[in-house]
């Protein structure tokens, strides 16, 4: 990093998505995408990073849309601040904790900027809304110089602040599937004092009920590992049964196995892993009153 | 460098930022509107909230840049002339506010919660508050302030 | 208190308000000197390295930098220590230099290393990148422990880390009460360091005007005239009458604010050098690595008790953090400003303490609302309730057979204080109600039977504040006198201005002492106005810290208006001819007894100023007096602070439900003020208690170095506080005044931490470090098993 370097940033806010691609990709590496800036303008003034663009691509109309797809599931813009997606008339009562998650990122302020394509592509293993998304089964839509591709959500995390995605691909939406009757989900994370922390642990719980019993259900942890875990073994234990104690306890077992986290200074690992098994009680019991138990 | 123009508390601006500059910075050197302050640099404190089109935003995340063409509120354009907005009015019946300095911002988030959640509960104004931390006041008067701003708001 | 009132007693609205509420505030970083340009302070990245080369040629040559400079170039006094503190044997304690900029050597992260100065803050910081410093790294002492255990030397110069080895009381005496008792108690505290975090972040604008030679400094400080007189006598010699400082507006201090720092000497020095105003504000990450910290103690304690739970007598054995160098008022605090508060609000006899004061490669550490007073407090009252129970004894009873008696007063206790006056068993008694402990076995079985723990805690308390009596503190090794002074000039058309010495960060002097001006004058209360924070107004002043405001600096305003009272009877009685003997003032008028003849106090100020027939040998024209005050004791404010919380025993997260504090903080001016203070306090010691906590990892780099990691509490932390006051009269001082500034901080940690580990006796949870986070508690609750079983 030098002087020049710093002084010499671009902002550039495309309104079409081939522009920011083009953009993005003649940048060559030294471009930033602008979402909600929670993150990217607090690493610049830490002087952690030091891009030669901005690109601002909250002026993108498919970034910033929300829609219902022809199957009965939501589009989501990868741009869409929690406080948008929080105004919007159905998408809550659908998806309460995916919506609970993104809206836990920071304070109001922040949220009404945070995204969840921001949160997913800064690849941090404690990002809130990425256990929900990953529950809830949503695929991503990438787009870059080689065109479009849709990948699952838990494909994009690789490590701490690494992503798959290619160079000069940018994310642009997030579709979540559609719902059999009696499904809901639910996020709870457990952090060191309140919510601007990031989470020591995070659990995001998606599940169907029907006569009392779980027919379906996706389970993912963050902050527990080096990136969001999907805990099959947690799904496995709760699917077929009445969410009865036992059941909770072995998928509660399951998520305590899953976990590989870090020692660091906001959590040990036992903690984390004890906490995480009690998270997933706590968050399936959640999601099952959503869906309507009996 | 680029020319950013908006309009601040009613007055059409404009002005040359760097791509990096942030709307505080703008706010307070360019504009000389120093009411609102910056308390942290890891956007948590929340001394720097301002209106953008109407909602509030922590002034420190985002560049000057984005908000170009948008109309913003600072604490300066709160009041109407000499009469306070009866948030500010509140603050001041309620020993809501010791050294000041969070001050702005914690009015200008109050008042975006009226607005949005007009009945909010002690326990939803709290958590709405999680954005501005104030050193002095305990946050007790702050609450009883806020809510007493429910009913003038409305009036 | 009629509607209306504006005199003492009244909750008068502040008048400080309006600006802050309108944007309008003028803090340090608002202001902009024409012709100003922006410091950067590279500081160091290293706990402990040396400075072995350092090539300032591209920095210098970055665009718009106008000069760099470093430890070799800014060669000035080192900044000074204001209180000395001697060891037993006698000796005075080690006082390395502190230079401004780093020479030779750094010793903490966070050590200035240079300055950089350039047109615009983000070319000086975009230099900064540019700066080569060569350092060759060493080991670093950053626990106490490690630096008295032979860990690297923070300066060499000394050959120990040991700063002093001071004791209080007889320890022979002692000993023998511990042989002989019945019970003895013991229990180890760490009191957790902390960094107090006023919102506003430091700044300083350096000025030098070549046509008259003389420097101005804007700054945030608590009190300006020390500043002037520490940095002008002690670092850059430049004598008062040259030198000018104004703190104006300050966004909260708490301590943090009292100390004479380097930047406001580098700001200054530089200034004529490169011939422009410079301004240097702080980023928030600096904040956490220049402004000093507060607490870090670790202590071992022990009560002896008869049979009957009777305390006996208290031996305490403390180790105290200083930080790398020795801040203004550092020494002072873990000795003078904590070990005599030990008694407490108890009859204990005899007290021995021993104070071990350690540098460690750290930020310096030095008094943060309360200081010393909320470590004695928090270690007497973690004690006194597990003095409760191990003797069976519950825990209101215990307090109430150790108290002293309301009728006791003065009370001289064994730690050299000598207390005017308390009522402990009101206070109790008040708070007791005030909380409705007598619904709490109720609330606890609703929170068993959602799986949760709840408990209640109690700390009765008392500080001693109004820090002042020149004498005493002299005797104890202080530099200077804390006496405080006030001039209250009348206008000729009878408004009034004050000037004052103390310094409002938050406090709202400018309400509260224009009530004393109004109730004394029987002026309207807005035609009084408040001057403070600038040498060249103010005569003098010693500042704002140690909840001395009120008790030292709002007296000395009210002998200045005894002096402009007399003074105007003087010119009143000259012109109602009568003898002043036979004058009265009341609500603003002088009468002549057993007359009708009256003048209201606006005539007698105009009479002074248009002196046309005044008997000029005998009266002076003009209405302006001055006053300095020194009080002759501490005052002594106490109370008691009672707090519930909940515990998820799952996640170890605790939830304050209830915090209840009743105070004796002597005479009221403004109700609304004094419960704002006690609000405000209260945080800080719950932050304390549960969130807050400074890490350094053993290399020496802060942990916790900003908002996401230093939990600071929030409004969704806390719950709305119940306060009160019940207060007893400062015996000594004019106005019955305390002080209400910390007792917040100072009592209530300790009432949360016993209110935890009585949530969580059941469990076998015996102890419960500060700060209580959701792990720490779990981890507690979790070990605990094994520790109950042993018992």
């Amino acid at each position: 990093m030098t002087g020049s370097l710093m002084t010499d940033i671009r902002y550039l806010a495309p309104h079409t998505l081939d522009e920011a691609v083009s953009a993005y990709a003649d940048a060559a590496g030294a471009a930033r995408i602008l979402a909600g800036g929670t993150d990217l303008l607090v690493q610049m003034r830490s002087g952690m990073i030091s891009p030669g663009l901005i690109l601002d691509i909250k002026k993108i109309s498919e970034l910033t849309e929300i829609s219902e797809t022809p199957e009965g599931g939501f589009r989501v813009g990868a741009a869409v601040s929690g406080a948008v997606l929080a105004e919007h008339p159905t998408f809550g009562k659908v998806w309460p904790g995916v919506l609970e998650a993104l809206n836990l990122i920071g304070s109001t302020q922040i949220q009404g900027r945070a995204s969840a394509g921001g949160n997913l592509c800064n690849g941090s293993p404690a990002g809130d809304s990425v256990p929900a998304m990953i529950a809830a089964g949503a695929t991503v839509t990438v787009q870059g110089p080689g065109g479009r591709r849709d990948i699952p959500v838990e494909a994009v995390p690789v490590g701490p602040g690494r992503t798959n995605l290619a160079p000069g691909e940018i994310l642009v939406s997030f579709t979540l599937p559609p719902r059999a009757p009696g499904s809901s989900d639910a996020y709870l994370r457990m952090i060191p004092r309140t919510e601007m922390d990031i989470a020591v642990v995070g659990c995001g719980v998606n599940l169907s009920m029907k006569d009392g019993v779980c027919t379906a259900a996706r389970v993912a942890l963050g902050a527990v590992a080096p990136t969001v875990v999907l805990v099959e073994d947690a799904a496995k234990a709760l699917i077929g049964s009445k969410l009865d104690d036992a059941a909770l306890e072995a998928a509660a077992t399951a998520c305590r196995a899953a976990c590989h986290p870090i020692d660091d200074k906001r959590g040990t690992i036992v903690y984390r892993t004890k906490v995480a098994g009690v998270l997933l009680k706590r968050t399936a019991g959640i999601a099952a009153d959503r869906a309507g138990r009996s | 460098m680029p020319t950013v123009s908006m309009t601040v508390n009613g007055k059409k601006v404009s002005g040359e930022v760097e791509g990096r500059t942030l709307l505080v910075q703008f706010l307070r050197e360019n504009l000389r509107l120093t009411g609102t302050h910056v308390g942290c640099d890891t956007s948590q404190c929340g001394a720097c909230v301002v209106h953008l089109n109407g909602d509030s935003v922590k002034s420190c995340t985002m560049l000057a840049a984005q908000a170009d063409g948008a109309e913003v509120t600072t604490i300066e354009g709160l009041a109407d002339g000499e009469t306070l907005h009866p948030m500010q009015e509140a603050f001041r019946e309620h020993h809501g506010l010791q050294c000041g300095f969070c001050t702005p911002g914690m009015v200008m988030s109050a008042v975006d919660l009226v607005k949005k959640n007009p009945k909010a509960s002690e326990a939803e104004i709290r958590e709405w508050l999680e954005g501005n931390i104030c050193r002095c006041t305990g946050y007790h008067n702050i609450v009883k302030a806020i809510q007493h701003a429910q009913t003038t708001m409305s009036a | 208190m009629q509607d209306g009132a504006t005199g003492i007693g009244a909750s008068v609205k502040r008048v400080e308000d309006k600006r802050f509420l309108t944007g309008k505030g003028r803090y340090t970083d608002d202001i902009n000197r024409p012709g100003q340009v922006h410091a950067y302070i590279l500081r160091s990245p290293h706990a402990h390295a040396t400075i072995k080369g350092m090539n300032k040629a591209a920095a210098e040559a970055a665009p718009g930098v106008i000069a760099v400079f470093n430890g070799e170039d800014m060669e000035v006094g080192s900044l000074p220590c204001g209180w000395q503190v001697n060891n037993k044997d006698g000796s005075p304690m080690h006082e390395p230099g502190h230079p401004p900029l780093a020479r030779g050597k750094v010793r903490h992260v966070g050590d200035q290393v240079a300055v950089i100065i350039a047109e615009t803050l983000e070319q000086a910081k975009d230099a900064s990148d540019l700066l080569a410093v060569e350092y060759q790294t060493h080991e670093a002492s950053i626990h106490m422990d490690k630096a008295l255990g032979g860990g690297p030397l923070v300066h060499d110069e000394i050959g120990t880390n040991l700063c002093y080895d001071w004791e209080i009381g007889d320890e022979a005496e002692v000993d023998k009460v511990f042989a002989g008792a019945a019970h003895v108690t013991e229990i180890d505290i760490v009191n957790n360091r902390l960094i107090p975090n006023a919102m506003e972040p430091r700044a300083a604008v350096g000025e030098y005007d070549r046509s008259d030679d003389r420097y101005t400094l804007y700054t945030t400080s608590q009190n300006p005239h020390v500043i002037r007189l520490l940095m002008g006598a002690f670092v850059l010699s430049i004598p008062e009458h040259k030198l000018r400082v104004v703190a104006p507006d300050v966004g909260g201090g708490f301590g943090s604010k009292i100390y004479h720092y380097a930047e406001e000497a580098i700001v200054t020095w530089a200034a004529p050098k490169v011939g422009r105003p410079i301004k240097w504000t702080a980023e928030r990450s600096e904040s956490f690595i220049s402004d000093a910290h507060g607490r870090d103690h670790i202590s071992h304690a022990k009560m002896a008790m008869d049979k009957d739970g009777k305390f006996l007598g208290l031996k305490v054995a403390t180790k105290a953090n200083m930080g790398a160098y020795l801040s203004t008022f550092a020494p002072c605090v873990p000795t003078y400003l904590y070990a005599t508060l030990l008694a407490g609000v108890y009859t204990t006899p005899v007290i021995y303490c021993n104070v071990k004061a350690v540098f460690t490669h750290t930020v310096p550490v030095d008094a943060y609302r309360g200081a010393g007073r909320p470590e004695a407090t928090y270690l007497l009252e973690r004690l006194v309730a597990k003095c409760a129970r191990e003797t069976g004894i519950s825990q209101t009873d215990i307090r109430r057979k150790n108290f002293i008696p309301a009728d006791a007063f003065p009370y001289q206790t064994p730690v050299a204080l000598q207390y005017d006056s308390g009522d402990y068993i009101t206070t109790l008694d008040a708070a007791e109600k005030a909380h409705d402990v007598a619904g709490f076995p109720a609330r606890k079985a609703a929170s068993e039977a959602k799986g949760k723990r709840r408990g209640i805690g109690y700390s009765t308390y008392l500080e001693a504040c109004g820090i002042a009596p020149s004498a005493v503190v002299g005797s104890l090794g202080a530099r200077a006198g804390l006496y405080e002074s006030a001039e209250v000039r009348v206008h000729p058309t009878g408004s009034v201005t004050v000037f004052t010495g103390s310094h409002s960060h938050g406090q709202g002097h400018e309400t509260t002492f224009a009530q004393l001006v109004s109730e004394k004058l029987g002026v309207p209360y807005d035609a009084i106005e408040i001057s403070h924070g600038d040498t060249d107004k103010v005569q003098f002043g010693m500042g704002t810290y140690g909840s001395r405001s009120l008790a030292v600096g709002g007296v000395a305003i009210d002998k200045a208006l005894d002096k402009v009272i007399a003074k105007a009877k003087k010119i009143a009685a000259h012109m109602m001819e009568a003898s002043d003997e036979d004058l009265e003032f009341k609500d603003g008028k002088f009468t002549v007894a057993g007359t009708d003849r009256e003048l209201s106090f606006g005539e007698v100020a105009l009479s002074a100023y248009v002196p046309h027939n005044f008997p000029h040998e005998e009266l002076e024209p003009g209405l302006d007096e001055k006053a300095f005050y020194d009080p002759l004791n501490f005052t002594y404010p106490g109370g008691c602070h009672i707090a519930e919380v909940e515990v998820d025993p799952e996640t170890g997260v605790v939830t304050m439900e209830r915090m209840t504090a009743v105070d004796d903080v002597g005479r009221v001016v403004n109700p609304m003020i004094v419960a704002g203070q006690i609000h405000g306090g209260l945080a800080q010691g719950i932050g304390q208690a549960l969130l807050e906590g400074c890490v350094y990892d053993d290399s020496g780099q802060l942990l916790t170095g900003s908002y996401m990691d230093y939990t600071m509490p929030r409004a969704d932390n806390l719950p709305s506080f119940g306060v009160g006051t019940e207060s007893t009269m400062c015996t000594h001082n004019s106005l019955g005044v305390k002080g209400c500034g910390e007792v917040g901080a100072i009592g209530s940690p300790p009432a949360v931490i016993n209110a935890l580990v009585d949530a969580l006796w059941d469990v076998g949870v015996r102890d419960m470090p500060m700060p209580a986070t959701p792990q720490t508690v779990w981890n507690v609750i979790n070990s605990a098993g094994t520790a109950a079983a042993a018992e």
